[in-house]
């Protein structure tokens, strides 16, 4: 099993710097290279033990986000601090004991076996029971009976537990995750979100960067939309409500006959027929209008079956902003 | 300076060596050359062979024997830096508590340990081979005790100067093979001091010798401080731009 708790580092003697500080504090982050910008102004804050999800298509600037976080690469302009510490101080060795990045390829040594691979990574991590940690770690990703396979020989989704192995050889706080299902099947998908959620339950922090919004919205406890900026930030569930919002109705009758009895309480064009005995009415208040529909479709003689209030899906607020952003950006 | 990081590194470089087919051909098909070519020269000499000729081989063999670890050093370290970036691995490495200093001193030995294994190993071998079967003239005049100290010296000097060319070339380069052709090139003008060396353009003396020795050695360890201080990983992992079509 997993350590039950993300500071267990604390037991090889080290201490640390920056305790009772966030995960991460980002405040006004840019990267450019050159006169191309990967991200820019970028502020926002990670608590502990939160899963927060990073999500932008393709070149939105969320790879290079996470590595400035990493510090492998260095912000333009901007300042952050990672479990505490100003990145780019002096401590930032001490910080890279306590977080880990499984980059979007796994980046395993193919003519290693999974073993050797998990030792290396345990030294450089100055772990200090090499051996009975790297048991540990097989047995947390199911790979107890692979370990002297060479990593080359692996299936992608194997080659991606070795990965996520080797991210929590050094008891991690805080574990940036990059594409984590990228290519995966959906039993191999669904096996990674477990072990998130394992990471979850020890209290981690982990930060995910996707494209995939179903598993953002299954896995996070907070979401992010970048695309070179930050679009928004929230929960998903959040997100939904303050972007998108619609009253379902149901009649026994006729959908069409409904929507003339709404015609003095909705604009008409906010209300779309879905099917024969089905309305949807575009609102930002879908609670507050609800009684008044049942009470003009009843006092009209309609008869009544489902009244439902809905909230956008993650993937509608995403396409919304993106795209939204897109235009704007033409 | 954290030598346990140091000493994983090494370690895996060599496993990875000799699990990586590309490195490992290098690794025996160099050394092969340089130890058959000699030895064939040698025994195909007239007996007794003209002092001139005498002369001439005796030298190729040195320059042979030197050949090695300049040109093995521009192989392996050519790869060692660009080699990780390609496969994947220098991002989660240089994410780990490994210094950039740490990175480098192992990334060096890694490549002098065996290049200096492997010169020294065949030179040996090969001046018993030539003692035990060329004429004594021949291997009178080939095997000294000035001649191998100097060939022993020398070697270990001219693989730190090609491995510390060859890492710097692999985190300058754009690809592997263009950091393995630059490396071997930035060797030669080394090459032309040994080949004055050998020919006895400069006498050395054991004073002068040891001199130049130290220069060498100064010279790699400055230039590894360097190497270290200077790397920048964004110059490896940033995204490249897109081909022009």
């Amino acid at each position: 099993m997993v350590d039950q708790h993300g500071d267990d580092n604390a037991k090889d003697g080290r201490t640390h710097a920056g305790a009772g500080w966030p995960a991460l504090e980002v405040d006004r982050l840019t990267k450019r290279f050159g006169a191309r910008v990967a991200y820019e102004d970028v502020t926002l804050r990670v608590e502990r033990g939160e899963i927060f999800g990073l999500l932008g298509p393709n070149g939105a600037g969320k790879t290079t986000l996470v590595r400035t976080l990493a510090s492998v690469l260095r912000p333009t302009s901007g300042t952050a601090r990672i479990l505490g510490v100003p990145l780019g101080s002096p401590e930032q060795a001490d910080v890279r004991h306590r977080l880990a990045v499984m980059p979007e390829a796994p980046g395993l040594y193919g003519n290693l076996s999974v073993r050797e691979n998990l030792r290396l990574f345990a030294r450089l991590y100055d772990v200090t029971d090499v051996e009975a940690r790297i048991v540990e770690v097989l047995e947390a990703v199911g790979l107890q009976d692979r370990e002297e396979d060479l990593c080359r020989t692996l299936s992608k989704g194997l080659r991606q537990r070795v990965a996520i192995a080797r991210t929590l050889l050094g008891r991690p706080e805080l574990i940036f995750l990059d594409e984590p299902t990228s290519g995966l099947d959906p039993a191999a998908a669904r096996d990674v979100h477990e072990l998130i959620a394992t990471l979850r339950a020890e209290g981690r922090t982990v930060l995910i960067t996707t494209h995939r919004l179903e598993e953002a919205e299954r896995l996070c406890d907070r979401v992010a939309i970048l695309r070179q900026r930050l679009l928004v930030v929230g929960r998903p569930t959040e997100l939904g409500r303050s972007q998108h919002r619609e009253l379902q109705v149901r009649v026994r009758g006729a959908a069409e006959h409904a929507r003339e009895l709404l015609a003095d309480l909705v604009d008409p064009a906010a209300v779309e027929v879905a099917d024969a005995h089905t309305l949807r009415i575009r609102t930002r208040e879908p609670e507050e209008l609800a009684p008044e529909v049942a009470e003009a479709l009843v006092r009209g003689g309609e008869r009544l079956v489902e009244l439902v209030s809905q909230h956008a899906r993650l993937e509608e607020v995403y396409l919304q902003l993106v795209g939204t952003d897109e235009e704007a950006a033409r | 300076m954290s030598w346990s990081h140091v000493r994983a590194l090494v370690a895996k470089e060599l496993i990875d060596y000799r699990r990586n087919r590309y490195v490992l051909y290098s690794l025996i098909a160099l050394p092969l050359i340089t130890f058959v070519l000699p030895v064939v020269a040698l025994a195909s000499l007239s007996t007794p062979a003209p002092p001139p000729m005498l002369h001439t081989a005796v030298v190729t063999v040195d320059i042979d024997f030197l050949l090695l670890p300049l040109v093995l050093p521009s192989v392996l370290a050519g790869y060692a830096i660009l080699g990780e970036r390609d496969q994947g691995t220098l991002e989660p490495v240089l994410t780990t508590p490994i210094t950039a200093g740490e990175f480098f001193v192992a990334k060096l030995l890694a490549v002098l340990a065996p290049t200096v294994t492997a010169a020294w190993g065949l030179y040996v071998l090969a001046m018993v081979i030539i003692a035990g079967t060329v004429p004594s003239a021949v291997s009178a005049e080939l095997v000294t005790a000035s001649s191998i100290a100097r060939q022993l010296g020398l070697d270990a000097l001219l693989a730190g100067w090609a491995v510390l060319v060859g890492l710097v070339a692999s985190t300058r380069a754009s690809d592997v093979r263009a950091a393995q052709q630059l490396a071997s090139l930035a060797s030669l003008p080394v090459l032309v001091v040994v080949v004055v060396v050998v020919e006895g353009g400069i006498h050395l003396v054991p004073g002068v010798g040891f001199a130049l020795a130290g220069l060498v050695a100064l010279v790699d360890i400055v230039g590894l401080v360097l190497l270290a201080r200077r790397f920048d990983a964004e110059r490896l992992l940033a995204p490249r731009p897109p081909k022009r079509a």
